[in-house]
């Protein structure tokens, strides 16, 4: 029983603060409402992107457009009644969304609205949605690895903690199942190495959609280091663009306090498909596909606040994994290739991979990681180089095998381990796997002991080799976990380990 | 007709601070029914700015009003009395409120309250 003296005081120290200074006002009238954009006569004193109350306690808005007698102001509120003349004022601050610790494992919409039924976060700290990037002196190149838990990426194409990584592929080929298999990922992360906390951004999604993936990470327990900003397809296009703001400002809060950030945007295109939506009811000139001029802006500013901070700045990081969605496999369209300018690499998801059963359909021929080996552990590093130059070899020699001429026992031999290398990069959904399972997958094929394996049992072979290692020798396991260069002596106890388990192996 | 040229045409409207009656309804009927509209707007707007409402909670005086106008010399001050103030007064300045007023204070301090607990 709380007693009133609590109260009081509790009341004391929340007034503190308080101001009750005279206030001037910059109030305006409402002349026109279209799509949710409001055309306001007066307010002559408000700054673009400051937030607006209309009158009587009403829906916020933003300030989006000065011109010279009006200003245009974009609704956040759908559901509110407004009418011809009804009242105006500024608040006198920009955009901002509310972050703190507790906002771990909750669902929210862009302006911090609790949308998982429960109460709102208590207060935080304000965090401004529009911020600019730190500068290049507070910043230090990526050199720790984010790892994903998808044994492509990981090896063939690493992301570390800062980078930007762009996901793009076509629609149903699993973008939104490697970013989240990532953040399930962390789950093993944060057991042996700093925590991540990851924000996935939603942006014009399906309900249906968001739930479903809300679902899977409370499921694998990853909700008590995810929040879930989400502006889904039924919200109006201000909220679908305000979102990823929203939720890089809460990225910040973390980066601030040293932590290290993973943000999922899902996606980018719905976010430029929202803006161009704005700026057309704005009345902006149309460019590009009808896309404002500034919509390389709208995404640049936004991926440039992905950031490797020093330690002299906390430490901190975070780390984009923009999604972009094609049509056709055409990355050479307007945001595709706007995104791809931006971003420090992209990974690339093929329709005729997804449909040969190669999954993740992660064409790692044309995908690219700008940070490269600088985001991989000494492992890791030690064992992917020699697959790299084995899968590029595959890749052009893999035309000659269609034609069914006799080959030479060489060229037999490489196509034959590239089949065996893309056949452990296959994976199952939502099943992310630690760095000492990787190293052994990949050290089985690479050294050749998966080569008298036929390809359509090597991910049976490899599941119960992992199985084998984890019950007889955990010490080896301990050993690919130190972060060290794989070393002849390390390999020589491999060879042991995988000569006593093919001893029991059965097809 | 452009809006800029409308508001150069309502300004001119004016002779000796008064609307000029004869010019208005010369004006008026050379134009169609939008320009007249954002004609009619110009206007409003330029009243607006001419004016200045002063609210207050109480009657004031002789010597209090003459102060206030005072302060706003050039502008046509009209005073309104507004009971819901409780203590102070409310300047309106075309879009610039200055609310120096109890009621003021006490809705800024729920809206506080508000965000605070919200």
């Amino acid at each position: 029983m709380i007693k009133s003296e609590e109260i009081i005081k509790n009341l004391e120290k929340r007034l503190h603060t308080f101001s009750a200074d005279p206030k001037t006002q910059n109030v305006g009238t409402v002349e026109t409402n279209n799509d949710g954009v409001l055309r306001v006569s007066g307010l002559s004193q408000a700054m673009m992107g400051e937030m607006v109350q209309l009158a009587g306690g009403g829906a916020d808005g933003v300030v989006l457009n000065l011109a010279e007698d009006t200003v245009s102001v974009i609704l956040l509120d759908p559901g509110t009644e407004i009418r011809e003349g009804d009242g105006v004022k500024t608040t006198g601050r920009l955009l901002s969304i509310n972050a703190s610790d507790q906002l771990l494992g909750r669902i929210i919409n862009p302006l911090g609205k609790p949308l998982d039924g429960k109460t709102k976060a208590k207060q935080g700290k304000d965090m401004p949605l529009e911020r600019i990037a730190a500068g290049v002196v507070e910043r230090e190149p990526v050199n720790t690895p984010l790892k994903t838990g998808i044994k492509a990426i990981d090896a063939m194409i690493p992301i570390g903690r800062g980078q930007r990584e762009l996901i793009i592929g076509d629609r149903g080929l699993g973008k939104t199942a490697v970013a989240v298999d990532a953040i399930i990922n962390q789950k093993h992360v944060q057991k042996v190495e700093k925590r991540v906390v990851c924000v996935y951004v939603a942006i014009g999604q399906k309900q249906s959609t968001v739930a479903q993936i809300i679902g899977k990470l409370e499921e694998e327990n990853a909700m008590d280091y995810t929040i879930v900003v989400a502006a889904n397809a039924s919200d109006p296009a201000s909220l679908q663009y305000l979102a990823p703001y929203a939720g890089v400002a809460i990225a910040e809060y973390f980066l601030e306090k040293g932590e290290d950030v993973l943000i999922v945007y899902d996606d980018l295109t719905k976010h430029a498909w929202a803006y161009r939506q704005l700026s057309l009811v704005l009345g902006r000139p149309a460019g590009r596909e009808a896309y404002p001029g500034d919509i390389f802006y709208l995404h640049s500013r936004l991926l440039e606040r992905a950031v490797k901070l020093n330690e002299k700045n906390g430490g901190g990081s975070i780390t984009a994994l923009p999604i972009i969605e094609t049509q056709a496999n055409d990355i050479s369209a307007y945001i595709p290739t706007n995104v791809i300018s931006i971003t420090d690499g992209q990974i690339f998801l093929e329709s005729d991979l997804f449909n040969a059963g190669i999954r993740p359909a992660i064409n790692v021929g044309i995908s690219v990681s700008r940070v490269g080996t600088a985001a991989q552990t000494g492992t890791m590093k030690s064992v992917a180089g020699k697959m790299k130059l084995e899968l590029a070899q595959f890749r052009e020699l893999a035309a000659f095998a269609q034609f069914g001429s006799e080959l030479d026992p060489e060229t037999q031999r490489q196509l034959e381990r590239g089949r065996r290398i893309t056949e452990i990069f296959k994976q199952p959904q939502y099943k992310p796997m630690t760095e000492p399972d990787e190293v052994i997958d990949i050290l089985a094929v690479t050294s050749g002991f998966a080569d008298d394996i036929p390809v359509e049992n090597i991910q049976q072979f490899i599941a119960e080799l992992r199985d084998h290692v984890h019950r007889k020798d955990k010490k080896f396991t301990d050993k690919l976990s130190s972060n060290e260069k794989v070393n002849d002596e390390v390999r020589r106890e491999f060879e042991k380990i995988v000569t006593a388990f093919k001893r029991g192996f059965k097809i | 007709m452009k809006k800029k040229a409308l508001k150069k045409i309502a300004t001119a409207s004016y002779n000796n601070g008064e609307l000029d009656e004869s010019f208005v309804n010369e004006v008026t009927s050379h134009l169609t029914r939008k320009e007249l509209k954002d004609y009619i707007r110009a206007l409003k707007l330029l009243e607006k700015k001419k004016r200045i409402y002063i609210d207050t909670s109480f009657s004031p005086s002789a010597m209090q009003e003459e102060m206030l106008r005072e302060q706003f010399a050039g502008k046509d001050v009209v005073f309104q009395i507004d009971p819901d103030l409780l203590l102070g007064l409310r300047i309106t300045d075309n879009d610039i409120v200055y609310d120096m007023n109890l009621k003021r204070t006490l809705d800024a301090l729920e809206e506080y309250i508000e965000r605070q607990y919200d």
